[in-house]
């Protein structure tokens, strides 16, 4: 008698109504289409290019990419960041590596000290581009911020999944968060490949590697050696004995990021150089 | 004893039982009414044959208002006019519901001027928002309010005609009617109301879209009325009204003929006229606009730029622009740059009046590295200009914007209020 009423019970059999999930598929623009045909399918990244707030600082005020920006931008993002590494380094190389989600903002990302960021990665797998509607093919100074930002954050991908060597961070110990109170010529002096390469070891490395790859071989041996030491300065000789250890501690760096690609990633970074300004070029001459 | 516990829960489980019967408040699970209003709102927004209009104010504490016409399509784009640019542009559009339905303009168009870090203050742009909520709708389904996400902007949607589409190019030449009228000075416009002895001075700011109104108090004191404004086809609206003996000024119309702004409010009778004196006295304005360190030019005034125009042949290149150095006690000096960067100018040996609004500067010697003194003075320009800086009338001070630290102000002669110049720090 128990038992009826134990196992008695009352029936849950009620229709819930259709799923609240909305697994349609959503209208896709032409920019959608594209996106979905060289970014998605292939490497499995989503672009947000349509401003969505969840993605971005909310402290910040920023604003949309311009749609007619999105598409000329992503196509040079191939041209000059994926496709040289799916050459040189794989399919399965970038398949691997490439952040998931690339996120664009039309607009630059100020700090409140009038400092610009160009770009954040957060944790290997969301790369968000600031800058969108300024990019312009046919100018390199521009060419040069939003790429050698994209390498720059690919390099942290890589060392975060791949540690580089540790001796790395011992050739020039005084890295500094007031980074932003030197210039490109203190910095060289002083064995950092720019200002911001001083801000820590990581930012170091990276920054290695988005000069070498936003310049051909010849223009980074000039960069490197072009600190400027003034002949007026009543220190010059000890000033130039400065510069020249400056040169030897970035050479020494350089040679250590070169290795890195090489044994690390298969990937002989000269000759990534060469192809990445070759196709640079040619991007800017279209 | 165990045979009663045993009757007792045999009770307690037949009469325990499920109750699948809710008391719903709403017909629709939540999700499906979100969905609904969502829809609801796509709809009316593509309602509207000629799109919506809406005069805009992004940040209505310290700036102007800005007329925008959309016209929302299925496809998910927008066409975006507004009174600033003449170009319509094209960009996306988003409704969701995150919070509640919202409306995104999520690609840049001419709405994003609102939100760009490169408009207005660097990094801090204008204030305004790219998503708003929808607030309410009106009851005949035209006009819709919302709110602004992060900033709380408000835009009021209403629906527009096809006019509205040319009539917001016409918008600029209201403004330029504003700014300045033909053959007019621009100083002391003075607004009157009949039946009222109430006077106030217009200035209007172009950068912010903002007029003062500047006008003495019943006890005697100079007062600012800082408002933002928007332009109409006809002349423009204050942002709230002005009162004056209970009387709300809102609105104001052009007339062509007499050059002039007139009050359009129904029942009230007024107009912005020219007149030689000020309404008030801006006691200490001079002070409070030198002593800060004045170190840019605004704009000179056409009829002073005639006057030293002959100073084009001095040297190589063409008048440039007014470099006012102003701490008091300190360093004075009005400099004169030309566009190849050489310059000539005069120390400031003293102020009178520097306590009013008043102003007399007394030469203090001339400066200049690029010129000699004997041919600037030679030179009708420099004579003129000489003449001008050191007029013994003097200039008055007359704020353009007032604000507890920095602003902008005009210098006008007093001699001849055609010749000023304005100034921000």
């Amino acid at each position: 008698m128990l038992g009826v009423f134990l196992f008695g019970s009352c029936s849950n059999d009620e229709d819930l109504g259709e799923s609240l999930i909305d697994t349609s598929t959503p209208e896709l623009n032409e920019t959608d289409q594209w996106i979905r045909e060289n970014f998605t399918i292939p490497y499995n990244i989503e672009v947000k290019y349509r401003f969505d707030d969840a993605e971005v600082d909310n402290g910040k005020v920023l604003t949309p990419a311009k749609l007619e920006k999105v598409r000329p931008f992503l196509e040079a993002m191939k041209t000059v960041w994926i496709d040289p590494y799916a050459e040189y380094g794989g399919e399965d190389f970038v398949k691997m590596m490439v952040p998931k989600l690339l996120v664009l903002v039309g607009s630059h990302n100020y700090n409140k000290n009038g400092s610009i960021i160009l770009g954040q990665a957060e944790n290997g797998r969301k790369v968000t581009i600031f800058d969108i509607n300024y990019f312009d093919p046919a100018n390199k100074t521009i060419m040069d911020r939003i790429f050698s930002t994209m390498q720059h954050e690919f390099g942290h991908i890589l060392h975060q999944n791949v540690m580089y060597p540790l001796e790395y961070e011992k050739i020039t110990p005084g890295y500094t968060t007031a980074w932003m109170n030197y210039g490109k010529s203190d910095a060289l002096v002083m064995g950092f490949i720019t200002a911001y390469s001083m801000n820590n070891p990581n930012d170091d490395f990276v920054e290695m590697i988005a000069k070498m790859l936003t310049k051909s071989r010849e223009e980074w041996n000039k960069y490197v050696e072009s600190a400027y030491v003034s002949s007026w300065d009543p220190d010059y000789e000890l000033l130039l004995k400065q510069k020249e250890e400056g040169i030897a501690k970035i050479r020494q760096k350089e040679e250590m990021v070169v290795n890195y690609f090489l044994q690390v990633w298969n990937i002989d970074l000269y000759e990534l150089q060469a192809h990445i300004h070759e196709v640079t070029v040619n991007l800017a001459n279209k | 004893m165990k045979k009663l516990l045993y009757i007792l829960t045999g009770f307690a489980l037949l009469f325990s039982s499920c109750d699948n019967e809710e008391d719903r408040i709403f017909d629709l699970d939540a999700d499906t009414r979100i969905g609904e209003a969502v829809n609801g709102y796509q709809d009316l927004l593509l309602s509207a044959e000629n799109g919506w209009i809406t005069n805009y104010y992004p940040n209505a504490e310290i700036l102007g208002g800005f007329t925008f016409l959309f016209d929302f399509n299925e496809d998910g784009t927008v066409k975006v006019a507004w009174d600033i640019n003449e170009t319509v542009e094209t960009s996306l559009y988003k409704l969701s519901s995150i919070e509640r339905p919202q409306l995104a303009f999520d690609t840049y168009s001419n709405f994003s001027k609102m939100t760009d870090p490169e408009i207005g203050e660097q990094g801090v742009g204008m204030g305004g928002d790219y998503e708003l909520y929808f607030e309410r709708v009106s009851e005949n389904q035209d006009t819709i309010y919302l709110e602004g996400k992060t900033n709380e902007s408000t835009m009021v949607l209403v629906r527009a005609t096809q006019a509205d589409w040319t009539n917001i190019n016409k918008l600029k030449d209201m403004e330029a009617k504003l700014i300045k009228e033909e053959g007019i000075h621009p100083f002391y416009r003075n607004l009157v109301v009949e039946g009222s002895d109430q006077k106030f001075m217009l200035s209007y700011f172009e950068d912010m879209r903002r007029l003062n109104f500047s006008f003495t108090n019943d006890q005697g004191k100079y007062e600012v009325i800082n408002m933002g404004v928007h332009f109409t086809p006809v002349g423009f609206d204050l942002h709230e009204p002005l009162v004056i003996d209970g009387k709300k000024v809102t609105s104001f119309a052009y007339d062509a003929e007499n050059k002039k702004f007139l009050v359009s409010n129904e029942g009230i009778d007024g107009e912005v006229v020219f007149e030689a004196e000020a309404p008030c006295k801006f006691k200490g304005a001079a002070k409070m606009y030198y002593d800060m360190g004045w170190d840019s030019y605004e704009y000179l005034s056409p009829k002073l730029l005639e006057k030293i125009s002959a100073l084009n042949d001095l040297g190589e290149g063409e008048i440039n622009y007014f470099y006012v150095s102003a701490y008091y006690d300190f360093w004075n000096d009005v400099t004169l740059y030309f566009d190849d960067w050489t310059s000539v100018g005069f120390d400031i040996a003293k102020f009178e009046k520097f306590d009013e609004d008043q102003l007399i500067m007394h030469d203090g010697g001339f400066d200049s590295w690029d010129y000699e003194e004997a041919d600037f003075m030679a030179n009708e320009g420099g004579k003129a200009l000489y003449d001008i800086l050191f007029d013994a009338n003097g200039w008055t001070v007359v704020p353009l914007v007032v604000k507890e630290y920095g602003g902008t102000c005009a210098i006008v002669s007093n001699s001849d209020p055609e010749i000023f110049f304005s100034m921000q720090n």
